[in-house]
């Protein structure tokens, strides 16, 4: 029965026989003055088992009508032996969620709880007669059905968005014991995130001021630098059969564009999008605006389920005028398709022409490749090539070199605690001649704090070596995220053997609902003997960020 | 641990209802809004399909949505575990979302950087976690001083966040550095393009050559620690590790005068000091008198 017919039968009951009623009332159970108060109710145990559980969470398959109440602690067992302990944040009629560590289905679980059934129906009035239940269900099964809307008790649902507005102020240092002052900045970044300003178009922005306080060689230019990425006032809202962008463009949806100082639009027809882009192309090193770079084309992407997968592709047919690759006419197509959690493929090629050919026409490729064909094991494999060899100033390098590089990541869920997977890769440098191989194991403990990880790394070709590491991740509360790592480095090039050691600490310590603390520190040394002393260097940053 | 408990309670709260006072019971007929009409009682959800209402909501509300996304095969961790449903189900959740990042995300790289995020960022935001560390799997690991220096350093599109750069060889950067010891008279023009042969990466000085002891020991020994200029007139070019041949002979004779050895080769077969520099090293390869003619280290 539902709470609407429950409603109904009591609106029915109460029209049509206070008579009726009346009994029930007497039978009410009432306190009369002096008398004693009613009894606490006796505790009672309530076991249960756990129905499913996550890294951290364990939904039990007893609720409030089993006593169970927010924040009660439930020990678990598992064969009869201790498991592990959570605390129930959420409960439902019949089903609680509790958090806490290492948690297991099919746990079980003994608690005692206040609430005692029996004791209150002891307390409450007896069913009347079986007529009477007769009659009134007849009164309930005769008046018509209509929904009520029930007046809900006000509860405040948060649901977390994006901010609008991030702000993030810090200072970051790079300092070395070999030569040299370092390096030192404070740096503001700010981004807007779709501030609506009018006409359903919103402003998007994302910019950066660095002040370098001590700046070494590397750093070319002045010392205050002012890097604006995105400044765009823009109309991309779902449910509108067109879509519009005006200002130092980052194109969403055009593959490969570059940032642009111009103006974007395009329509949506079904699941697809076309449109037309142009604009001046800002200094890649300084996002200066300038008038000798330049971009314009057109574009499509399609977004297209298929069954069950879902297929998106996406294409740019383009003229580009920039420092280093000179006029170059370009076309390039991107397609991702996934099967479920079952297969996904995504592969992106550019072929172009103009003052500089790569071989064959075709400027890049990529193609990566994910699945799992059976539960445990999960296979991941990429490659990418990149022909176009553009002539640079090696000072200040913005284009890649001619180069080729795959890897592939095969690993195997063993339990819920361990994950064994194996990491390889290659990267061929077609400029220099370099190539680079690695091959790494890696043991990955899910429950140990909210993840730990060793591995091991082994290094051939121009950059000989080995390494080994063990991190971890930890989140302490819901606002604080903590992450270590300890490495070790072995370089064996040129006959020359040099090791170093390595300690990397990031974390973010939420402060409150709009400011957060995050910091990194990494330090690196040299642990060789036989030298006068031992190097050492650290790369550290701490930021304060705001948003809304 | 199920147990039927509805038609008694719904008996129950009837019974409870009807002996509740008038306002309460007026204010429960005036429920449905004559404005607002009754919602259809077989209306499907907004979000289509063959639902099982408990799979995600509670008796609490339809607000407080309970779904464990693991289960598709896509856990929601980090950021990914605060976003409303509807931002990535916009089109309700039977039909199929990309896994890939880019599928809702854009791309601030200009398409440089690939589609794999995840070597670069994680799910509790666009912070990136790539640091010295991670480099190692591209073509230039990260080792010595080159772990703590910023990355623009290196990599000058900030345009389009491409942190791309060809992987060139050591001078490609360090052209200067070289200029500036030939400069202080070493010369550097026939050495091979790998510095990693006698520099480490955290200083250029003090330089080793491990592969000098093939020739001759200047690691261990009486010639330990000796700077390169003190035996070398002129460094050998082209250098070749291993190839025992320098020319011109290292200069022995500016620390073994031939004043000073010639009473302790008396007697000595062939001895003369005449190419003195040659004959030394003829005799002595690894450096100690005694692996010559001779029965003394040399001093």
């Amino acid at each position: 029965m539902s709470p609407l017919a429950i409603v109904l039968a009591a609106l029915a009951c109460a029209g049509t026989s206070a008579a009726a009623a009346a009994p029930v009332l007497a039978a009410a159970p009432t306190t009369a003055p002096g008398a004693p108060a009613v009894a606490p109710a006796p505790a009672r145990t309530v076991e249960g088992r756990v129905a499913y559980a996550t890294a951290t969470t364990a939904y039990l398959d007893a609720g409030a009508r089993e006593g169970i109440v927010p924040g009660l602690e439930v020990r678990l067992t598992r064969g009869g032996t201790p498991a592990g302990l959570c605390r129930v944040t959420e409960v439902g009629d019949h089903t609680a969620a509790c958090t806490g560590q290492g948690l297991r289905a099919g746990e079980r679980f003994a608690v005692q709880t206040a609430i005692a059934p029996a004791a209150i129906a002891a307390q409450l009035a007896a069913l009347p007669g079986e007529e009477e239940q007769a009659r009134r269900l007849a009164a309930v099964q005769a008046t018509p059905l209509a929904m009520v809307e029930a007046p809900a008790k006000a509860r405040e649902v948060f649901i977390p968005q994006l901010p609008i507005l991030q702000g993030d102020l810090g200072y970051a240092v790079w300092v070395a014991s070999e030569g040299g002052n370092g390096y030192q900045r404070l740096q503001l970044d700010l981004s807007v995130n779709g501030l609506d300003v009018v006409g359903g178009f919103k402003l998007f922005a994302d910019a950066r001021f660095m002040q370098w306080t001590q700046k070494g060689p590397a750093i070319q230019g002045s010392s205050t630098q002012l890097l604006v990425y995105d400044l765009e006032l823009a109309q991309r809202d779902p449910g509108r059969s067109w879509t519009a962008a005006v200002g130092r463009v980052m194109p969403r949806v055009v593959p490969g564009a570059s940032v642009f100082d111009g103006a974007q639009a395009g329509a949506r027809i079904g699941p697809a999008e076309v449109g037309a882009f142009g604009g001046l192309i800002p200094n890649a090193y300084t996002t200066e605006p300038s008038t000798s770079s330049w971009t314009g084309g057109v574009y499509a992407r399609l977004e297209q389920p298929i069954g069950r997968t879902l297929l998106i592709g996406g294409a740019r047919v383009a003229a580009v005028q920039d420092a280093g690759i000179g006029r170059h006419y370009e076309g390039q197509l991107t397609l991702q398709y996934w099967a479920g959690a079952a297969v996904g493929v995504s592969g992106e090629i550019q072929v172009g022409g103009g003052d500089l050919v790569a071989p064959g026409h075709i400027d890049f490729g990529r193609l990566y490749l994910t699945t799992r064909p059976v539960d445990p094991l999960f296979i991941g494999a990429g490659f990418s090539y990149w022909g176009l060899d553009v002539p640079q100033d090696l000072v200040v390098t913005t284009w890649p070199g001619p180069s080729r590089r795959g890897d592939a990541t095969v690993g195997v869920d063993v339990t819920r605690w361990l994950t064994l997977q194996a990491v390889g890769g290659f990267v061929d440098d077609l400029y220099s001649g370099l190539s680079h191989q690695y091959l790494s194991p890696e043991a990955l403990f899910p429950k140990v704090l909210d993840g730990l990880m060793v591995g091991y790394q082994k290094d051939l070709g121009w950059f000989g070596g080995q390494a080994a590491w063990a991190q971890v991740n930890w989140r302490p509360g819901e606002a604080t995220q903590l992450f270590g790592r300890l490495s070790w480095f072995q370089t064996t090039d040129g006959g020359n053997v040099e090791n170093d050691v390595g300690l990397t600490a990031t974390g973010t310590v939420g402060l409150n609902r709009w400011l957060a603390l995050r910091f990194s520190v990494l330090v690196r040394a040299g642990i060789d003997g036989g030298q006068a002393s031992a190097p050492f260097g650290t790369a550290s940053q701490v930021f304060l960020v705001g948003s809304y | 641990m199920t147990r039927s408990t509805t038609a008694p309670a719904a008996l129950l709260a009837a019974a409870l209802l009807a002996a509740a006072p008038r306002g309460a019971r007026a204010a429960a007929a005036q429920a449905p809004s004559p404005e607002k009409p009754a919602p259809s009682l077989t209306a499907t959800p907004p979000h289509g399909g063959d639902t099982k209402c408990v799979g995600c909501h509670t008796t609490e509300g339809w607000g407080d949505v309970k779904f464990i996304h693991e289960r598709t095969g896509f856990p929601l961790t980090g950021k990914h575990a605060g976003v409303a449903c509807k931002q990535c189900h916009p089109a309700g959740f039977d039909v199929p979302v990309g896994r890939g990042c880019t599928a809702c995300h854009r791309d601030v790289h200009g398409g440089f950087s690939g589609m794999h995020c995840v070597s670069c960022h994680d799910t509790n935001g666009w912070k990136s976690r790539f640091n010295a560390d991670a480099h190692r799997r591209t073509n230039f690991p990260l080792q010595g001083k080159h772990a703590v220096i910023p990355c623009e350093s290196c990599h000058g599109d900030r345009r389009d966040r491409a942190f791309a750069r060809p992987t060139v060889e050591c001078r490609g950067c360090h052209e200067a550095d070289l200029a500036r010891a030939s400069a202080s008279g070493i010369p550097h023009d026939g050495f091979p393009s790998s510095c990693l042969a006698c520099h480490s990466f955290w200083r250029w000085k003090p330089a080793g050559f491990s592969g000098h002891n093939t020739c001759f020991p200047i690691t261990s020994g009486n010639h330990a620690g000796i700077a390169c200029m003190r035996c070398h007139v002129t460094l050998p070019i082209p250098l070749v590790i291993g190839g025992c041949n320098a020319l011109p002979w290292p200069a022995c004779t500016r620390c073994h005068p031939c004043s000073s050895v010639q009473g302790e080769h008396n007697g000595v077969s062939g001895f003369s000091c005449t190419n003195l520099d040659q004959k030394c090293y003829q005799c002595h390869p690894s450096g100690i008198g005694g692996d010559g003619g001779g029965n003394r280290r040399m001093r």
